[in-house]
């Protein structure tokens, strides 16, 4: 599934990951790729816990960093997209019975 | 079954108890001096390997064996979770075949042992480290043949491990360091623990990531990026699991050690370049 602002975004529990100095360090054991996230991708990384969509995600970051929602959503969208294709992320639709 | 000789051998930290069922592969003086049974020990061994067993031992061990893949010079299985293993070895020197069986079972060992191995070439001076980490070709060993008066720990694969008193480095073992603990006299001169002095181990002061280049440039990590240009060199092969404590043992290992990115050209001058900023001369 391709990522959405609707998208609820979960780590993966393969991933292994530490965060130092405000950088997460995250590898996918399987691959022993590894890979650095700068401080709001790091935020972004532990905010996406299963229970918030991207767009929630990227409202946090465009709060937290004081950038325009569009290019929070923008940003934060780019940056899930590349984890998922690292598989480090799984993205779901919204369950709105579940949500509300 | 007949009893073997004992050796027992200290590598990282670890006490390994050879169990040497083939005098064969030992050299003459060892086979005099070593004890041919286990009494007299007080500490308990954290590995033991029978070497070249009769065949029954070969597949007496627990459920969950890793094999090594056979090759010339060795067949031979370890269980780290255990603490057992076996080899047989068939190589015309049979001391390197162990040591490199040995390296092959640490590469298991360590990490269940809160450690982990880095392709990094270890200098000393005392017992101050520097490492010098990089995947083959990297510049490893011209590291170490310009190396000045610093001794030449390994100049391939280190061990880093946590112990109660904090995280240090050691060599990791090959033929030439099992024919000289054999050989040497036993520490204390007791002959109670054949073979059992332990290796030397290092405060890390640095470690160096290496480009060759052709100036010399020192780039200090940040933490994240130091942790990570250290995960993909790493020598042993561990699962998930292992792979979590390693990420933890590195961030905490890098909390006090400093992590640079050094270029150097293929002559001694990279030297200066590391005196300059870490006010030490390897």
């Amino acid at each position: 599934m391709s990522i959405g602002p609707d998208s609820v975004v979960s780590r993966s529990g393969h991933a292994v990951y530490r965060v130092v100095d405000s950088e997460a360090v995250i590898v996918e054991p399987s691959k022993a790729l590894v890979n650095v996230a700068n401080p709001a991708g790091s935020r972004v990384w532990e905010l996406a816990d299963g229970s918030r969509t991207a767009a929630e995600i990227a409202a946090v970051i465009a709060g937290e960093y004081e950038v325009e929602n569009e290019q929070a959503l923008k940003d934060t969208l780019e940056f899930l997209d590349d984890l998922g294709n690292k598989h480090l992320v799984t993205f779901e639709a919204p369950d709105e019975n579940a949500r509300t | 079954m007949t009893e073997p000789y004992v050796f027992l051998f200290e590598t990282a930290g670890l006490l390994l108890r050879l169990n040497f069922y083939d005098t064969q592969v030992l050299p003459c003086a060892a086979a005099r001096s070593l004890s041919g049974t286990a009494s007299a020990r007080t500490r308990q061994p954290d590995f033991t390997l029978d070497i070249q067993p009769p065949p029954r031992v070969l597949s007496a061990h627990t459920a969950n064996p890793c094999r090594a893949q056979p090759v010339e010079e060795y067949n031979g299985s370890a269980d780290p979770s255990a603490g057992r293993g076996c080899v047989s070895l068939h190589a015309s020197e049979p001391l390197d075949a162990l040591a490199n069986f040995l390296r092959w079972m640490l590469g298991r060992l360590i990490p269940a042992r809160g450690g982990f191995i880095l392709h990094a070439a270890c200098l000393a001076r005392g017992s101050g480290a520097m490492l010098f980490a990089g995947k083959s070709g990297a510049g490893k060993t011209t590291v170490c043949n310009l190396s000045g008066n610093w001794q030449t720990v390994n100049d391939d694969q280190t061990v880093i491990r946590r112990t109660d008193r904090g995280i240090f480095a050691w060599g990791m073992p090959d033929g030439a360091s099992l024919r000289q603990a054999m050989l040497e006299p036993p520490s204390g001169g007791t002959g109670a623990e054949p073979g059992a002095n332990p290796k030397p181990q290092y405060t890390i002061r640095a470690v160096f990531t290496l480009v060759k280049d052709r100036k010399n440039r020192l780039f200090p990590l940040s933490r994240s990026r130091a942790v990570a240009s250290l995960l993909t060199v790493r020598a042993d092969e561990a699962g998930a699991e292992a792979l979590e404590r390693t990420l933890v043992l590195l961030c905490d290992f890098l909390d006090n050690t400093p992590c640079y990115e050094l270029h150097f050209r293929k002559d001694a001058s990279f030297r200066q370049c590391i005196e300059k900023e870490t006010g030490v001369l390897p």
